[in-house]
């Protein structure tokens, strides 16, 4: 968290110097930077708390829907979700702080808001492995690069599946564990599925992009919950 | 009639998780470093801030487009550079010298360069660059030189002839001699100020030659050994009555990269002197760690039961369009953009959006789109979003289908088959049936910050800071009448003082300083303008008042810029009179008519071409022609000459006007939502030949960004 906050912080400085530079503090933005900087100072001392030890399921039936907890390392936060709208298969969650995920058959396809999004992502043989279909299947993801345009990232990805028990739902429930190791020019990344006898991903660890790393995910409520 | 699906009702019932989320997201937008690289991704910069070993140039080029700043010094000498790769081949460099008891005082000097590579690197053959170092050829540092460069694994060989500067260390005669005679004498530096700035090809590659070389070892991807032999004599320096010695040509350095940017290099040179440099090399192609940005996220789109959109029973409420409207400019204003008029009908919205703070134009359709799909009647099918500049000029409009959006909002292609779907038009004719807004005008805003001015190469002081507080503040009565001022109270200034003109020319600007030098408020500028649009692809305006410290009047401009065209051409006449000192009210008595024709084109490798003929500030008349590099993310870079009927000697020191430019949004270095943006220009020297107005309500660079290309080079954040 300290150099996660050194960076901000340095970000913001960036941001106060050059807004002195440019000779104008234009509408709210130089207030919004003091304020960020102002929250940044205050939160220093502040040890982290885990959101998964404070959640009960009594506090998720207010929201009504069903909702995952995230977990991104690199970046040392933790992210609830709640899911928002569907497009076809494609289900879009939304967290209150304003970022999105959205996920296809568990499997994830596009992140806003979090930095180095994934725009998209053609997992259509992702999803037949998942189900059981042989190997290797062909993932393609699109970012956008400094300049906003998209980049096309292709990896090629082989899959092994082993009985496990996960927890999800604040229950243990026997699944069946997926590992996706992937590879492509640039990068390559290993991701885990842990997929219930419905065929649903329960829990999953799935790489987003080099800026963000990877997103963990716990299913913590469902719409049968409700 | 579906109510608006939007996230807010929601974050409401979550109010127990609210607080903890987003202590915890705040740091969300943060995140790793850029993995290191390999010691040769891109070469050392020398002592004269362009690629080089240690005082010698080496012939690989930076990466392309990197802009790299570079502040080192030795003894009695202090130099700093500004170096840009402006074509993967072709790089331009600016560079300021303070050298402390040259000419017997202390001496400052600007110089240019220009690098070409000639040939890049091959398996048997090296990187050969060729370099013109200060080609105003007048200058201490004029020189040129042929270079070539091997890399033998980490270890990378450079050998070099050098003519001038580079020619002055146990010169021979001049090889080139065999094509002309002429070419093995070098014209004497002419050495007078008045006389600089004139390109003088008559020097280049002309007198003695001499060969440079050197040997630089990467012992890790961070820290380079290098050795050269140097082919500067560093005559002038050491025949003046500053401390510097040429004792030999052996210097012996490292460099040390300290982050991905930046670098640390020392070094022993000629026998004599320890020096040091700091380096910080930038990509505007890479501005930020952060590529598409932290802002918050867009509304999914809505999918319509299928069922529903036959349904019209919506058109019978009376109600409904104004419902619609309401809703649509409170969603469009929680993502900081405004909604102007609005109109519905069985089977098309139109909505005018002005895009405020957000990053990107292309981006902010999508969201408006998102937004509709939310909110319009299942039936409504065709979306038409037209974009209104911030001062209320509409420009373009984008057609998107409402089924298109249900249908690409998460394909893997979808960004790019939205633009192949989408249609971009002129905003004009308008189209009927859309309401007014009631309450929406008059609009203002406001803003007290600090401001911090500067200027630079005053040889008294070289950077002079003011720092101050600023208030300003618009107001908007009606669409495209905007009233806009700003006050500024000085509070601090390292001034030198006033600097007294030898200009020869009337006093247009070189009386700068006696602007600078008042204590009490000052009124920056205050001006009407009037916008308007005669018809289709132009665009016009009328601007009142006082335009920037120094002049005040009128000016009117009249801009054509169809909406799908590369090429813009623009007409702007003026009547400006000089304001006084204080800045206040009052008016001097020198009066001008000055006004150009513009022609501008942005090239599809996005390098922008302007220029701009007409009469100047002093009463001259002539060009100014400029070139910027443009990248999609808003930064551009670039440079500027002005020629006019004003001769180099009645111009003065320089002899023309010329500069480089830069202009950075905050938002593509922070990835955070701004519209605050760093815009500056760099000249040498200030003086009266070739000064334009400034009239900061020029059409151009408001009108263009609704426009094609720039949409299309966005287009990527359509679904960000």
């Amino acid at each position: 968290m300290g150099a996660v906050l050194a960076m901000k912080m340095r970000a913001l400085f960036t941001g106060l110097a050059l807004s002195l530079l440019a000779g104008c503090g234009s509408d709210l933005n130089m207030f919004r930077y003091f304020a960020d900087l102002g929250t940044a100072v205050a939160d220093l001392g502040k040890p982290q708390q885990d959101i998964r030890e404070v959640i009960t399921p009594q506090m998720l039936a207010a929201t009504g829907r069903p909702v995952l907890l995230a977990t991104l390392p690199q970046r040392g936060t933790q992210v609830l979700f709640v899911e928002d709208t569907r497009n076809g298969d494609s289900v879009s969650w939304l967290s209150p702080s304003n970022e999105a995920i959205v996920l296809q058959g568990g499997v994830l396809i596009a992140t806003r808001a979090a930095g180095g999004d994934l725009i998209s992502a053609d997992v259509r043989d992702v999803r037949a492995a998942l189900a059981g279909a042989p190997g290797p299947a062909e993932r393609i993801h699109r970012y956008l690069d400094g300049e906003n345009h998209i980049t096309v990232h292709a990896y090629i990805c082989d899959y092994s599946r082993a009985p496990d028990v996960a927890e999800a739902y604040f229950r243990q429930l026997e699944v069946t564990r997926v590992d996706e190791r992937c590879t492509g020019p640039q990068e390559s990344f290993e991701n885990h599925y842990w997929i219930a006898g419905s065929g649903d991903v329960v829990r999953s660890e799935q790489w987003i992009g080099t800026a963000v790393g990877s997103l963990i995910y716990e299913r913590l409520s469902n719409w049968a919950d409700y | 009639m579906p109510g608006p699906k939007s996230g807010l009702r929601r974050n409401r019932r979550m109010k127990g998780a609210v607080p903890l989320t987003t202590a915890l997201c705040l740091s969300l937008s943060a995140g790793p470093a850029i993995p290191q690289e390999a010691p040769w991704s891109r070469p050392t910069l020398n002592f004269m801030g362009v690629p080089g070993i240690i005082d010698m140039p080496t012939a690989h080029p930076m990466r392309d487009a990197d802009l790299s700043m570079s502040l080192g010094g030795f003894e009695d000498t202090l130099r700093s550079t500004l170096h840009f790769q402006i074509t993967p081949r072709l790089s331009g460099v600016f560079r300021y010298v303070n050298l402390n008891g040259f000419a017997d005082r202390d001496y400052y000097d600007r110089s240019f360069d220009l690098r070409y590579l000639i040939a890049n690197e091959g398996r048997y053959t090296p990187a050969v660059s060729v370099g013109l170092q200060d080609f105003g050829g007048t200058g201490i540092y004029g020189g040129e030189y042929l270079v070539a460069t091997k890399t033998f694994g980490r270890l990378r060989a450079t050998g070099g002839i050098g003519w001038g500067r580079f020619g002055s260390y146990n010169g021979f005669t001049n090889p080139l001699g065999v094509f002309r005679e002429s070419f093995e004498t070098r014209p004497r530096d002419k050495a007078e100020i008045s006389q600089t700035g004139r390109v003088d090809t008559d020097q280049w590659f002309r007198g003695d030659a001499a060969f440079f070389g050197g040997l630089q070892y990467a012992v890790n991807d961070r820290l380079i050994f290098s050795a050269e032999y140097s082919s500067d004599s560093y005559e002038r320096e050491s025949s003046s009555s500053m401390n510097f010695e040429h004792n030999s040509p052996f210097n012996l350095g490292f460099s040390y990269r300290l982050t991905d940017g930046l670098d640390l290099s020392a070094a022993y040179l000629y026998g004599s002197t320890l020096a040091a440099q700091l380096s910080y090399t930038f990509n505007p192609k890479t501005p930020s760690a952060y590529p598409g940005g932290t802002g918050p996220a867009p509304k999914p789109v809505f999918l319509r039961p299928a069922q529903s959109l036959s349904d019209l029973g919506w058109t019978q409420q009376p109600d409904a369009a104004e419902i619609l409207r309401s809703t649509l400019k409170g969603l469009l204003e929680a993502d900081d953009m405004e909604l102007e008029r609005f109109g519905v009908e069985a089977h098309v919205a139109r909505a005018e959006v002005r895009t405020g703070a957000q990053p990107s134009t292309a981006q902010a359709v999508g969201r408006v789109a998102r937004v509709m799909s939310q909110l319009m009647p299942a039936s409504v099918e065709r979306f038409e979003i037209t974009l209104v500049t911030g001062t209320g000029l509409p420009v373009s409009r984008v057609v998107l289908n409402r089924s298109d959006l249900e249908e690409l909002e998460y394909a893997p292609d979808g960004a790019w088959q939205s633009y192949a779907r989408a249609k971009v038009e002129d905003a004009l004719p308008e189209r009927a049936g859309q309401i007014v807004p009631q309450g929406a005008f008059p609009k203002y805003e406001w803003s007290l910050a600090p401001y911090l001015s500067s200027s630079y190469f005053d040889p008294r002081q070289p950077i002079t800071l003011t720092l101050g507080a600023q208030l300003r503040g618009s107001i908007e009565p009606v669409p495209g009448l905007v009233l806009e001022g700003a006050v500024r109270q000085k509070l601090t200034s390292n001034s030198a003082g006033i600097r007294p003109s030898n200009s020869v020319l009337p006093h247009v600007r070189t009386d700068n300083t006696l602007y600078q030098e008042t204590d009490d408020p000052t009124l920056n500028y205050l001006t009407a303008t009037q916008y308007f649009r005669p018809g289709q692809d132009v665009f016009a305006r009328v601007t009142a008042g006082y335009f920037e410290p120094m002049y005040g009047g009128i000016s009117g401009e009249i801009l054509w810029k169809p909406v799908d065209s590369r090429l813009g051409l623009g007409l702007e006449v003026n009547y400006a009179q000089q304001r006084e000192y204080e800045q206040g009210f009052g008016f001097m008595d020198y009066g001008v008519v000055t006004g150009h024709a513009s022609a501008y084109y942005k090239a599809p490798n996005n390098f922008h071409y302007q220029v701009d003929a007409g009469r100047y500030l002093a009463k001259d008349w002539g060009a100014t022609f400029g070139v910027d590099r443009e990248f999609d993310n808003g930064i551009r870079i670039g440079a500027f000459a002005t020629f006019t009927d004003v001769s180099f000697d009645d111009f003065g020191e320089g002899s023309f006007d010329k500069g480089i430019r830069f202009y950075v949004p905050l938002s593509a270095l922070t990835g955070e939502r701004s519209d605050v943006a760093v815009s500056r220009a760099l000249r040498p020297v200030l003086r009266d030949g070739g000064a334009r107005l400034e009239v900061g309500t020029r059409l151009y660079q408001q009108v263009r960004q609704y426009q094609q290309p720039e949409l299309q080079g966005q287009w990527g954040r359509f679904w960000r």
